[in-house]
């Protein structure tokens, strides 16, 4: 399987020689990536999609509250080609009209990656004929290059060397789209980085972002590849309570939803407690609400208000109920050592 | 607690001879080696007959792995030798005119320095170009630009030029270094 795969690598390899020479001179063995690495993180509740609740209104407007609006963190310095500056003069209404478009700007920055399940794999055979059988020592790939057509519909089909035709499987999917309709910063084989022997390393030296946004460049959202690299990193922040360092990016929306659709926002809701997001706190409960429906916190939300919802939770479903407790109190009592300095 | 870790390693680390021999410890000795061990030559010349094995013995190049290495770029006797500085900062290369011509080939051949002024990579054996070693390869980056700084600005030979630029490669795609990633737009709807 992983010589005649390689062969077919070395086959689309002439069709777009130069794009692809460096990458496979480089790390020839590693040609094939396997699907088998397949998914080991759990989904929570496999007959329910995920991305149905992620794409709704509600959801979303919960999550992108919650992730704020930093302009300066989202338009970081970006290392690219050195441009000279531009100096203007602007009037005060100038200036807010700029200031809005960089906030728009930002604002689209966030766009969330989709929340999904892994995708089916394909299994269709379109035609068995074992007259050809032995007609070449290396597959043929035949693929669909007429304009317009989108990455997921692209018609593409492999001949096997025993005859059969069947539709391209995922891995070969991913690869052939890359060569004929290569997007930027994705690369024909992907990056060590995502092995899980280097993971673990890139992700203890912080490199959160970094790694979800390179693997938001490399995969496709329904990869399980990209669904693996993206929940372990989401396990490490939450382990390390590292929250805020995703906060005001695009990712932190899915992170939420990935730890309320797991049960396991309690140390989420600590974090932002101690960091005075109260609102944000009741923003992830009703979240929680909306995911669970027939938990015991949705039962018992009725007519609760405020910060009565966070305590609500925290006595139904918390898994670290005594923190969480605690850590509402202090909050309480700084409010309401708040309110004696003001009367 | 890592960081006390790390501090008491450091402190560990310069008062044990770090490297195979003592002499290496100095700094002024390392980089300007290859001048002493001219006049050295010279001054043995004069004197003995059974000198030459042991020149040979010498003259052999010190081969580091990858973690003396990056171990080295944490020591005492790197800060006194560089300072702050990258590595190529105080280099100078010698030429005839006003344009300066490529840098050369390579500066080792057959194990041993084969020029006089060897470049900032070659100079100094305790410097391993290698895909783990972060510190010096960032030495080499440009910060505003992301890309590996040409040759001309530091005077670093061709050999180790094509050496850098690989294990550059190398280091971004195992993630010990960060690239820029383009932005990447989804249409939603290519889901449903
Ligand atoms: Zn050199």
């Amino acid at each position: 399987m992983a010589a005649s795969s390689r062969r077919l690598s070395y086959c689309l390899l002439k069709s777009n020689y130069t794009a692809l020479l460096r990458q496979v001179t480089f790390q020839k063995s590693r040609c094939v990536r396997s699907l088998s690495s397949a998914i080991t993180t759990e989904t929570g509740k496999d007959d329910k999609d995920p991305f149905v609740v992620f794409r709704s209104q509600e959801v979303q407007r919960i999550l992108k509250k919650i992730t704020g609006l930093n302009v300066e963190k989202v338009s970081h310095m970006v290392s690219s080609t050195l441009k000279k500056p531009t100096y203007k003069l602007l009037t005060e209404e100038e200036t807010q009209e700029a200031e809005e478009s960089a906030r728009k700007a930002a604002e689209w920055k966030l766009q969330m990656p989709p929340f999904m399940l892994p995708r089916k794999p394909i299994h269709d055979i379109l035609s068995k004929d074992p007259d050809l059988e032995g007609f070449d020592s290396s597959k043929y790939v035949f693929t669909d290059i007429s304009f317009g057509v989108s990455n997921k519909e692209r018609l593409i089909v492999v001949r096997d060397t025993d005859g059969t035709l069947r539709k391209a499987d995922w891995d070969e999917r991913d690869r052939v789209n890359q060569v004929y309709n290569p997007t930027t910063g994705q690369v024909y084989i992907a990056p060590k980085m995502f092995d899980d022997e280097n993971l673990e390393r890139v992700l203890n030296d912080d490199k959160y972002i970094y790694m979800l946004d390179r693997a938001c460049v490399q995969f496709e959202p329904d990869n399980p590849d990209f669904i693996r690299v993206t929940h372990k990193t989401f396990e490490h922040i939450n382990k390390n309570r590292k929250f805020d360092v995703l906060r005001s990016t695009r990712h932190f929306g899915p992170m939420t939803f990935y730890l309320t659709w797991n049960n396991k926002i309690d140390l989420l809701l600590v974090d932002m407690i101690h960091r005075g997001l109260m609102d944000d706190c009741i923003d992830v409960v009703n979240l929680y609400v909306i995911l669970h429906p027939t938990s015991k916190t949705a039962n018992n939300m009725q007519d609760k208000q405020d910060i009565e919802r966070v305590k609500t939770y925290c006595q139904n479903d918390a898994e670290n109920k005594a923190e969480l407790e605690l850590s509402i109190q202090a909050f309480e009592d700084s409010l309401r050592g708040k309110s004696k300095q003001t009367a | 607690m890592s960081v006390n870790q790390l501090k008491s390693l450091v402190l560990s680390l310069c008062k044990i001879p770090l490297f195979s021999s003592q002499m290496r410890l100095q700094p002024s000795y390392r980089v300007s080696r290859h001048f002493t061990q001219s006049v050295r030559r010279l001054q043995d010349a004069e004197g003995e007959t059974e000198v030459p094995a042991e020149v040979n013995e010498k003259q052999k190049r010190f081969e580091v792995d990858y973690e003396t290495s990056i171990q080295y770029l944490d020591s005492k006797a790197y800060k006194q030798c560089y300072g702050d500085d990258p590595v190529w900062k105080l280099y100078r290369r010698n030429f005839k005119g006003q344009l300066a011509p490529k840098t050369r080939k390579t500066c080792i051949r057959a194990n041993k320095i084969s020029t006089g002024n060897p470049c900032p990579v070659c100079r100094d054996d305790h410097l391993l170009v290698d895909y783990r070693n972060v510190k010096l390869l960032n030495q080499f980056i440009s910060p505003h630009t992301g890309q590996v700084l040409d040759s001309m600005d530091t005077g670093v030979c061709q050999k180790q030029q094509k050496k850098l630029i690989l294990e550059i490669f190398r280091a971004r795609d195992y993630g010990y270094l960060e690239d820029s990633v383009p932005f990447r737009q989804y249409n939603y709807k290519d889901y449903y």
